[in-house]
């Protein structure tokens, strides 16, 4: 419930200030770079908060290079299935890719490819067992698709974004945590 | 040209690397339907033969729940089937009979494996594991006994199960020992009921700690709350029952599902190797 008021307290902002500015040029201009912070939620792990932040340079009109930064953690620490547990999640993932989009004045929506690595974090924890606490520590090739939308002509804009990790649980497309993220962006040009 | 051989061989290098297990031989498989009083169901049940299976000899019969689910592709009877050929070979030992119980359904799922009523979410549902106990004791097992040429001893049995799959697995050895000597627990959900294997173990340890048994513990990297309660079970099998052989195996960058596979492979190699 918090994590929902905190995306639409984000999103209001992020439309008032769009909606409050002057004219910039497109997003289809070469050299054209941008920065979009971010904050969502996950699809299999509801309880992770994703917060991101996207640095996207052009190359030219339909290609980029992007940098891509999530930090997820646990919004609360009681798993509704397993009451009996208590656990705790972190995971900072950056990475690196290439992008193509179209859409140059009022919105642009692209794909990129991202390639990175991840520092994953857990602590489980169960009361009155041998080993009471289990931390994981783990860093991990990350691989990951970012569809990305941006809306607005001017300076600030609206974007949102879906991040889709295809490594490090590649065997198990259950067991993706895709993340749902909405937020603002400026064009630095 | 040269170039052109440059770019395919990475190609081609990728798609030998990805070969798949050999497909099972579906001659093997039997399905029969078996009604149950106790639960009030009836279950689809598969039968894997091992092959020249002929009279003269006894086979010692597997157990496994959710024996129809779909593992990436694959039915885990097949998968179960396929590796007990594999390790059978490998170790040079007769083959076993794999008696795979059917899913119905998730409500069903949930009422058989369960011991208790869950206190988390879905809250309330489950508690008909005595029931499922009594089906697979008093209905099925004599039923195979009946019908193929089986070991009919608790040694000559083995059970199987996957998550809550897990939890009547650790359901079986704490309170039903006699039935089945042979426990292959994958990424078991002992967190179901607020602990309540974990209670079934203290409790029935006086009586059930002589026993000589295999217990084989496994589950993925990435499942932590399993873990953590894989882990204990392991410790308590190691410090509390000195006539039980057991293993604990953690696949290494893997979750729930994603580690089943690796998890089903390791545990029928573990229980050829210490048969």
């Amino acid at each position: 419930m918090k994590s929902l008021i905190a995306i639409i307290l984000l999103m209001s902002s992020s439309i008032s200030t769009v909606l409050s500015q002057d004219a910039v040029p497109s997003y289809a201009l070469p050299k054209t770079r941008s920065a979009e912070l971010k904050i969502g939620a996950g699809k299999l792990q509801p309880q992770l908060l994703a917060f991101d932040f996207n640095y996207q340079k052009n190359l030219t009109k339909h290609f980029s290079l992007i940098s891509f930064s999530q930090i997820d953690i646990s919004a609360w620490d009681r798993n509704p299935y397993k009451i009996y547990l208590v656990t705790n999640y972190f995971f900072f993932i950056q990475s690196f890719g290439i992008g193509a989009s179209v859409g140059a004045k009022r919105f642009n929506t692209g794909l990129s490819l991202l390639a990175g690595g991840r520092f994953y974090h857990s602590k489980a924890m169960v009361n009155e067992i041998h080993e009471p606490e289990l931390v994981t520590n783990r860093i991990l090739p990350e691989l990951g698709l970012l569809y990305n939308l941006k809306i607005g002509k001017q300076k600030y804009y609206f974007s949102t974004q879906i991040y889709l990790p295809l490594s490090p649980f590649s065997a198990a497309s259950i067991e993706k945590n895709i993340t749902l993220s909405v937020g603002i962006g400026y064009k630095i040009k | 040209m040269k170039k052109r051989i440059c770019w395919f061989l990475p190609l081609i290098i990728f798609l030998a690397s990805c070969k798949k297990d050999e497909p099972f031989d579906a001659t093997l498989i039997e399905k029969i339907m078996v009604q149950s009083i106790y639960t009030g169901s009836t279950y689809p049940v598969y039968i894997v033969l091992p092959e020249n299976y002929s009279a003269g000899n006894k086979y010692e019969t597997l157990y496994s729940l959710d024996g129809d689910d779909d593992l990436n592709g694959i039915k885990i009877y097949e998968q179960i089937g396929w590796a007990c050929k594999q390790a059978s070979k490998a170790k040079n030992k007769q083959n076993v009979i794999v008696i795979a119980i059917g899913s119905l359904g998730q409500d069903e799922r949930f009422r058989d494996y369960s011991p208790v009523p869950n206190l988390g979410k879905p809250t309330g549902v489950g508690g008909g594991s005595e029931n499922y106990a009594k089906f697979i004791t008093s209905e099925l097992i004599p039923k195979i006994q009946q019908e193929y040429l089986v070991d009919t001893s608790s040694a000559g049995r083995i059970i199987v199960g996957h998550s809550l799959g897990g939890t009547f697995t650790g359901f079986m050895f704490t309170k039903h020992p006699d039935v089945f000597a042979n426990y292959l627990t994958l990424s078991p959900a002992f967190y179901w009921g607020d602990g309540t294997i974990l209670e079934y173990e203290n409790e029935n340890r006086a009586k059930n700690s002589s026993r000589k048994s295999l217990v084989y513990v496994s589950c993925g990297e990435f499942e932590e709350g399993i873990r953590i309660l894989a882990k204990e079970w392991q410790y308590r099998l190691k410090t509390y029952y000195p006539n039980c052989t057991t293993d604990f195996h953690m696949v290494s960058t893997a979750g729930h599902i994603s580690s089943a596979k690796e998890s089903i492979n390791k545990s029928i190699n573990f229980y050829f190797s210490n048969k």
